[in-house]
């Protein structure tokens, strides 16, 4: 259904499932990892139990429908080649914190001279401004602060987590969903 | 609605394209619209449960917990989204309609897809961790 669209995923688990299912429908998404690979690569399960960052279930989940490059585009030619691939792309996937890509020179104003109809989708923890904008987080403080984590176990004990990585999956959905 | 209901009002998919051949239908049942299960009468409680979620919550030494409330209810629905807007894409392209269906279990399960994969080399079942989920 997504034919002919082509999405640029830049981002970390945060927005792995966006591109994940616009993909699945049909969308040509091109992951970029940075050298070294994306850290994501070290959330288990592990295949066989092995951990190594070729071998990560959770990576494999949610990374098919798929195709992957590895750019530095902190460097000038990783740069001229991301922007030769955006020139081709209607939609960039982002997860990092607020101001990275202005400060690599990759913000908005900058694609959108590249691009002028490109859409960028950009997910944070906290949002792109505010006091938290630039915490750390992971998906325990999200379903921490957010209040589901509050409410599954019994009555009487400490709150408990949810069945893994639940926050980055919505935040996915949510992203998919605007990128469309 | 439970499988087979709007077909017997007369209202589904292909009657309802008789009236207007653009239109897109979607149905949505909890474990789809044919297999043993599909006429189980239930809730997004009963999903988060079927798909293993419950398993994997909660304190090791404990039950099984139920999570964030009727959880599938929060998860489906965006997929649904997805594809509503891919079909209208195609819809305003082409002029063609669409009949999508989906299983509320089905798309919670995708959330559950390392542990899936975990169980299916490793034979691992996910463990309730507590907080370490």
């Amino acid at each position: 259904m997504f034919d002919g669209c082509r999405i640029l995923d830049l981002s970390d688990e945060k927005g792995f499932l966006a591109s994940k299912i616009l993909g699945d429908f049909g969308a040509d998404v091109i992951k970029i990892e940075k050298p070294g690979g994306d850290p994501a690569r070290n959330i288990g399960p592990f295949y066989k139990g092995i951990e190594d960052p070729r071998k990560s279930l959770f990576w494999f989940a949610t990374n098919t429908s798929k195709r992957g490059i590895t750019l530095n585009i902190e460097a000038s030619e990783g740069q001229e080649i991301f922007k030769e691939l955006v020139k081709t792309a209607d939609i960039i996937i982002e997860s990092s914190k607020p101001g990275y890509m202005d400060s690599i020179g990759l913000g908005f104003a900058e694609l959108k001279k590249t691009k002028p109809d490109i859409i960028l989708a950009s997910t944070t923890g906290f949002g792109q401004s505010g006091p938290y904008s630039q915490y750390e987080t992971t998906d325990i403080i999200g379903t921490s602060m957010g209040g589901p984590a509050r409410i599954p176990g019994a009555l009487g004990t400490a709150p408990v987590r949810m069945g893994r990585h639940h926050r980055g999956k919505h935040d996915c959905r949510h992203n998919g969903q605007a990128g469309t | 609605m439970t499988a087979g209901t709007m077909a017997k009002l007369g209202l589904d998919y292909e009657n309802c394209r008789k009236v207007n051949p653009g239109i897109i239908y979607f149905s949505t049942t909890q474990q789809g619209t044919h297999g043993p299960n599909s006429n189980f009468r239930g809730v997004g409680h009963h999903v988060n449960a079927l798909g293993g979620f419950c398993r994997c919550t909660g304190w090791p030494d404990s039950e099984p917990a139920m999570i964030f409330r009727a959880y599938s209810d929060y998860v489906a629905p965006w997929y649904i989204i997805v594809a509503i807007t891919g079909a209208l894409l195609r819809q305003r392209k082409t002029g063609q309609g669409m009949y999508i269906e989906k299983a509320q279990l089905e798309a919670g399960l995708t959330f559950a897809a390392p542990h899936i994969l975990d169980f299916t080399v490793n034979g691992r079942n996910a463990e309730r961790r507590g907080k370490r989920g």
